[in-house]
């Protein structure tokens, strides 16, 4: 079972970067990251980004992602 | 229009009083508008750092924003400290920095750097203008970003080629900003229900408030709902003056320094309610060991405060006004009752211990006996603005703030050199009230140019400066962790501080005898009407700030007094 976060963000430049700082800030690492503009919108980018396992970080780095000006969904997939 | 002007008219349209900021050659633009259009007063500092500070301790005061405007490389660096400041206590401030010309970005140009990357982690957001055209919608979104939900800094960085840019459009007023908020207030009803249950329930209940309160304007609601419930209450650093530091309901404040009453209440409280805190790790010692009887109910705008260190049982996220105000209403609909007498009692038996008693000297000035005298002149009744250190807690602890905002300090960061440029925009802010700079002598060292700043727009204040020739906060730590080892925390070259005064044109006084104290202060407070006055006063060095608790522990096990 692996867990992936699944967001939706704004496809303007700068805006990854900011996403990617919150998971270095709090000293997370990422195994692994896919981002791509959605095909019926290219104003609006979805990434996908698979994490290592920590304990309960989950919920406290959806909520700091979903906090960002220019994300507009955040939720944790599994598969 | 020139994209300058519609910076500036802006800025007029949005009854922005003042701008604090340092010229440099990709904002001359914008200078040269404030000069041609006037209507707005500039404010030059000698530190792009000190005119973050300044714009911080207005907005602190008054509520309002506060706007800086740096330039590009250096100026946009110096100004990182004072927006991390900003940041850490969700103040409102907008940061317009220069940038060199957008086709130069990236060419590592003269005076370029990457402000949006460097600023990114401590700006609640930032916006690069690439077009003349977009400064409208830029800057009406950065005002409500700052002052909507959890207020913070935001940074606009401005290409110099935006700023010189002619548009032909003319300037028109935005109403509507396009953005989303993530507003996922969650004020239901039967979350509030459940509240005023486990209120009705509780037989050892305790308010714990913060800034947020300050922030959302809502003490004149809490002091209310103490009325109806007749708890006791707590306030973080950032929370002091919330509520009236000589309410009988209140314990003062919490965490490492905090009285001894107040984190007795909190580690054997059965319900804590938390409003508009964010649980800081200096309000919660060890959490494994914090307060392990008692439920939490936090109350904060902010979704990631929320179970962020600790555990919440009921969670509201939501305006502290919106939601004090409902729990009031249900209070009064259901007849609220509660006996809590014997907690009381037992409050008042840890209040005699009386934690804030201090050894008194005949010859020596103590430090809280300075904090005391000034509260003794002006009754709590005036601005206090200080640095990081020693004299902070001291001020923290006993001087009782009367209302809320008077309360100027640097919480979450700590910054040192914070105190005399936030007291500055203070003072622009209330040019009739007392405003009281509270510092030491290693905090003032740091950003004391803007004395010079002081004497060119004539900002009258009065600077306390605890001078006990140490790092006081730093040699604390060495006697209590380092078995008194004093690594770097003694100041063997500092200068004449009344001279130094006197030399950027202001009233220097130095002062070592206890008698002389109380009429020095009260002479200083009258003179400072008019003039800057410096009281360079000789504290005792080896005074610690206590209570203080043991690190690694829980909210009961504090030190006393110097073993």
């Amino acid at each position: 079972m692996k867990k992936i976060l699944y967001i939706l963000l704004e496809n303007k430049s700068g805006v990854l970067s900011r996403v990617i700082g919150l998971f270095s800030q709090r000293g997370y690492n990422i195994k692994k990251i896919k981002a791509k503009p959605l095909k019926n919108n290219k104003k609006i980018s979805k990434v996908l980004i698979e994490l290592y396992k920590y304990k309960n970080i989950n919920n406290k780095i959806k909520k700091q992602i979903f906090k960002l000006i220019n994300v507009l969904k955040v939720k944790i997939v599994k598969k | 229009m020139l994209g300058a002007d519609i910076v500036v008219k802006f800025l007029i349209k949005q009854k922005i009083k003042y701008i604090f900021g340092y010229p440099g050659g990709s904002v001359l633009d914008i200078y040269d508008s404030i000069k041609r259009i006037g209507k707005i007063k500039h404010i030059l500092v000698r530190h792009e750092q000190a005119a973050i500070h300044m714009a911080d301790g207005y907005a602190r005061s008054t509520g309002k924003i506060g706007v800086a405007l740096v330039t590009s490389g250096p100026g946009a660096t110096n100004s990182i400290t004072g927006i991390a400041t900003a940041y850490m206590d969700s103040i409102p401030i907008i940061i317009i920095s220069g940038q060199v010309d957008y086709s130069l970005i990236g060419n590592d140009a003269f005076q370029e750097c990457d402000m949006i990357g460097i600023s990114r982690p401590i700006v609640k957001h930032s916006f690069l203008i690439k077009n003349t055209s977009e400064i409208y919608k830029t800057f009406k979104k950065s005002f409500y970003i700052a002052t909507s939900g959890r207020h913070g800094p935001v940074v606009i960085d401005i290409p110099k080629n935006v700023l010189s840019n002619n548009i032909k459009k003319k300037y028109f007023f935005i109403k509507k900003n396009n953005i989303k908020l993530n507003k996922k207030e969650t004020v239901k009803k039967e979350k509030i229900k459940k509240i005023f249950k486990k209120l009705q329930k509780s037989k050892k209940p305790i308010i714990y408030v913060g800034g947020g309160i300050i922030s959302s304007e809502s003490s004149k609601y809490l002091l209310l709902l103490l009325k109806k419930l007749n708890f006791p209450i707590t306030t973080s650093l950032m929370g002091l003056g919330s509520i009236s530091g000589r309410h009988e309901q209140c314990l003062g404040m919490l965490g490492m320094h905090g009285t001894y009453e107040a984190n007795m209440a909190m580690h054997n409280s059965d319900i804590i309610l938390a409003i508009g805190v964010r649980f800081d790790d200096r309000t919660t010692n060890n959490i494994s060991k914090y307060c392990p009887n008692s439920e939490i109910i936090h109350i904060d705008i902010d979704p990631t405060s929320i179970s962020k260190t600790v555990k919440s049982n009921i969670y509201i996220i939501g305006d502290a006004k919106n939601v004090i105000k409902k729990i009031i209403k249900i209070l009064e609909i259901k007849k609220y009752k509660n006996n809590i007498k014997k907690w009381w009692e037992k409050i008042q038996s840890w209040r005699k211990i009386n934690s804030l008693k201090y050894k008194k000297s005949s010859r020596k000035i103590k430090p809280q006996y300075v904090i005391e005298t000034v509260w003794k002149i002006t009754k709590g009744n005036s601005y206090i603005a200080s640095d990081v250190g020693q004299h902070q807690m001291f001020t923290a602890l006993y001087y009782s703030f009367e209302k809320p905002r008077q309360w100027i300090n640097s919480g979450g960061l700590g910054t040192m050199g914070f105190g005399l440029p936030a007291a500055l925009g203070v003072k622009l802010a209330f040019p009739k009230k007392n405003v009281i700079c509270i510092t030491g002598d290693g905090s003032i060292q740091m950003n004391i140019q803007e004395l010079s700043t002081a004497k060119q727009y004539k900002i009258p204040i009065l600077i306390i400066n605890l001078n006990n020739s140490v790092l006081g906060m730093v040699r604390q730590w060495q006697d209590i962790n380092y078995s008194s080892r004093y690594s770097q925390s003694y100041m063997k070259s500092l200068p004449n501080f009344s001279k130094l005064v006197k030399s950027y044109g202001h009233i220097g006084i130095r002062v070592h005898k206890k008698k002389e104290l109380y009429n020095i202060i009260k002479y200083a407070l009258k003179k400072t009407k008019k003039e800057l006055v410096f009281l360079d006063i000789e504290v005792d060095a080896s005074e610690h700030v206590y209570p203080m608790q043991i690190k690694g522990l829980g909210m009961n096990n504090m030190i006393l007094k110097k073993c």
